[in-house]
């Protein structure tokens, strides 16, 4: 009986892998006949819900719903807080039904940023307090939000539209984030192109870490750098972290509690990474420019004692020039490349780099 | 000097030496004493030595001389504005080279190596410069120093609402930046840049040794001063100068650090008993030294992975010595 059971929960699960589904762990999509029900969780309160939605096809006529944000799709005006958000809705192929974004100099999509400039999608300033009477003019039927710890929505709520909230960036497993894509295409009519994106980004990044899985070493990697006293570091649990051991590294903050952004001592990253393989980066710098080795040891003399910058296996990423934040949301697998074609180049041969470069 | 001011001396020139020691002791990456000393001596492992010559030496080092200086100038300006409640972070003078700082940071865009940092201290040491300035004219007209108190508080509303507006218009990395260095660190002057704190700090400490007889002198008022032969106008402006330059290095280099400005003069004449500069300067000196110490072990406790904001630490011993000298003010002789 246990055997059977233990064969019988070992298909299951294989099954689940196959269908490639239920990845996320703060989105949750049921159907039914007449619409679906989408329950996204709250990752700060265990248990607690953020929101509750229903999508109902436009033309349907539904007697009776179950509780929740009733909003019909496709919607066809959509508000954007978030520049990852839009490139999701990019990628689904539905660009043309964002009617305005927040912070648009944070947009990395050429025809994003093009529609902007040619007044197709409004800016309606900072997300945080954005112009509201600008967001009334565009008569939104959507309002995509990144909620935050204990923040509200605020003004947006004048509208009367329903405000979507996505904690997507909350998730600790990279092709989880991707699964968000499902509940973009639901909501923007582009369920099919969003199902097949999802799949192929499941199975490109599984192939990626099968093949990074081969190599016969790992190397160590430190990563970031000090902001005020402490060191920015991603957390044991997070994807980054999960990322980097996927791409065949060894993080040296692997066993670091949490699962976000975290903060080390400049002493501790001494003792684990001043003999650390290779050091990766995220900078912003202004048109584009690239950071150097002389930039990094300008910024702080300490940088210079750790081996990746004496050997020269500093990695830099401009998160302004490049479109880091997107890829990481919608394509993991292509910064999973990247990792893998630092860490073992022998791995990825004439691998071309998007993001990242090594520091002169 | 009698034997009360001797107790004061010895007791805190040997918390002195306790605290730096500790500080080169106590971090979150547990090293033997063996092992610190060898590294002090250029010996040992490698990797230790490392953390303790460039991390704990210049920490150690920029703590004891930022709060040496903070310290000093909280005094020279509770003097020269006969106000107990004076000092660089309450008059406004921290926000002036805060804006300063701000400007150079937000405005002028990610630079960085020394030349970027000199640069800061410049426009930190205008910008307080200014506010001392508007303070001094200030002084002029008004006479309730609790008046001035508030208009320097004003004036610090008015820098902080300036920093605001830059801050609102510049790229996030910036910003980011930014409010780090705000929550105050002593761990940001590197061994390289250690050398040019040192040199504004001693500097600046040396011309306020030289100003402890015009400062007794100013304690008895101005117009007795005159009639004493002590040129007021010129003792201004080297108080100003010398709490300028102070107050801007230790902003420029750590972020404004609160209270130890405000409260350590207070110490110092609560030890001594005594408001004559000749003992109270190096007393208050001696003093600002070891609490900056004290705090700046505080931050990296042994056992925990982060580091807390120095500012989070400060207030914790300044606040309370504020509150207790405000409550015992009829007691204390010095404000009478």
């Amino acid at each position: 009986m246990k055997k059977t059971l233990s064969v019988l929960l070992l298909l299951l699960s294989l099954n689940a892998f196959a269908d490639q589904t239920g990845r996320a762990r703060y989105l949750r999509i049921e159907k039914a006949e007449a619409y679906t029900v989408v329950t996204v969780l709250d990752p700060w309160k265990k248990g607690s819900e953020i929101g509750r939605y229903v999508l109902v096809p436009g033309k349907k006529q539904v007697e009776s719903l179950p509780k929740g944000q009733v909003i019909k799709v496709p919607v066809s005006r959509a508000v954007i807080y978030t520049s990852v958000h839009s490139a999701m809705v990019e990628a689904v192929g539905a660009e043309e039904r964002i009617a305005a974004v927040c912070e648009s100099e944070y947009l990395t999509s050429e025809n994003l940023k093009k529609a902007v400039r040619d007044g197709l999608i409004k800016d309606l300033g900072s997300a945080t307090t954005p112009n509201i009477e600008k967001m009334l003019l565009c008569r939104p039927d959507v309002i995509l939000a990144t909620p935050y710890e204990n923040n509200s929505s605020g003004n947006a709520s004048k509208t009367g539209a329903p405000i979507v909230q996505l904690p997507d960036y909350m998730e600790q497993d990279p092709l989880a984030r991707v699964e968000w894509l499902r509940f973009i295409g639901l909501l923007f009519g582009a369920e099919e192109r969003a199902e097949s994106l999802y799949r192929e980004v499941c199975s490109q990044y599984e192939s990626l870490k099968a093949l990074a899985a081969t190599a016969t070493r790992r190397p160590k990697v430190m990563t970031e750098r000090k902001w005020g006293s402490s060191w920015g570091v991603a957390a044991g649990g997070s994807y980054i972290a999960r990322m980097l051991a996927d791409a065949g590294a060894d993080y040296i903050f692997s066993d670091h509690p949490g699962s976000g952004s975290s903060y080390a001592s400049v002493e501790q990253v001494l003792e684990r990474g001043r003999d650390a393989d290779f050091w990766l980066l995220k900078y912003t710098m202004d048109g584009g420019r690239q950071m150097s080795r002389a930039d990094l040891a300008g910024d702080n003399p300490v940088y210079k004692v750790f081996a990746p910058y004496q050997k020269g296996t500093v990695w830099g990423c401009n998160t302004i020039s490049t479109p880091y934040y997107d890829l990481i949301a919608i394509h993991p697998e292509k910064v999973l490349a990247e990792f893998i074609a630092i860490f073992h180049p022998e791995l990825l041969p004439d691998y071309k780099f998007l993001l990242y470069h090594k520091l002169k | 000097m009698n034997k009360r001011t001797h107790i004061c001396f010895a007791a805190l020139s040997a918390a002195l030496l306790v605290l730096f020691v500790l500080a080169l002791l106590l971090g979150p990456v547990a090293i033997p004493a063996g092992e610190v000393w060898a590294a002090l001596l250029g010996k040992g492992d490698p990797l230790w030595a490392t953390i303790v010559l460039q991390s704990r030496l210049p920490q150690a080092v920029t703590a004891l001389l930022a709060g040496a200086a903070l310290a000093v100038s909280g005094l020279l300006l509770q003097t020269l504005f006969s106000n107990p409640l004076a000092g660089p972070s309450i008059l406004g003078v921290s926000d002036g080279a805060n804006l300063g700082v701000a400007v150079v940071m937000l405005s002028v865009g990610a630079g960085a190596g020394l030349g970027f940092w000199l640069t800061t201290v410049l426009a930190a040491m205008a910008g307080s410069a200014v506010v001392l300035g508007l303070i001094v004219a200030f002084a002029r007209r008004v006479k309730s120093s609790t008046m001035l108190l508030i208009i320097g508080i004003m004036i610090g509303y008015i820098a902080s609402s300036l920093i605001s507006i830059l801050n609102f218009h510049a790229a996030a990395d910036q910003v980011h930046r930014y409010v780090m260095w705000g929550m105050g660190d002593f761990s940001s002057v590197t061994m390289d840049r250690l050398p040019y704190f040192c040199s504004f700090v001693l500097l600046a400490l040396a011309a306020s040794l030289l100003l402890v007889k015009p400062l007794d002198a100013l304690l008895l008022g101005e117009a007795y001063a005159a009639n004493l032969g002590v040129n007021v106008q010129r003792t201004r402006v080297w108080i100003m100068l010398c709490t300028g330059l102070m107050t801007a290095a230790v902003t420029a280099f750590c972020g404004p650090i609160s209270f130890i400005g405000l409260a350590v003069p207070h110490i110092a004449r609560l030890m001594l008993g005594s408001s004559n500069h000749h003992n109270l300067l190096p007393v208050t000196l001696l003093a600002g030294a070891c609490l900056a110490l004290l705090c700046s072990i505080l931050t990296c406790l042994p056992g925990t992975s982060s580091v807390l904001p120095l500012n989070a630490v400060t207030p914790l011993f300044g606040a309370p010595v504020i509150i207790y000298v405000i409550m015992n003010r009829r007691k204390i002789h010095y404000f009478n």
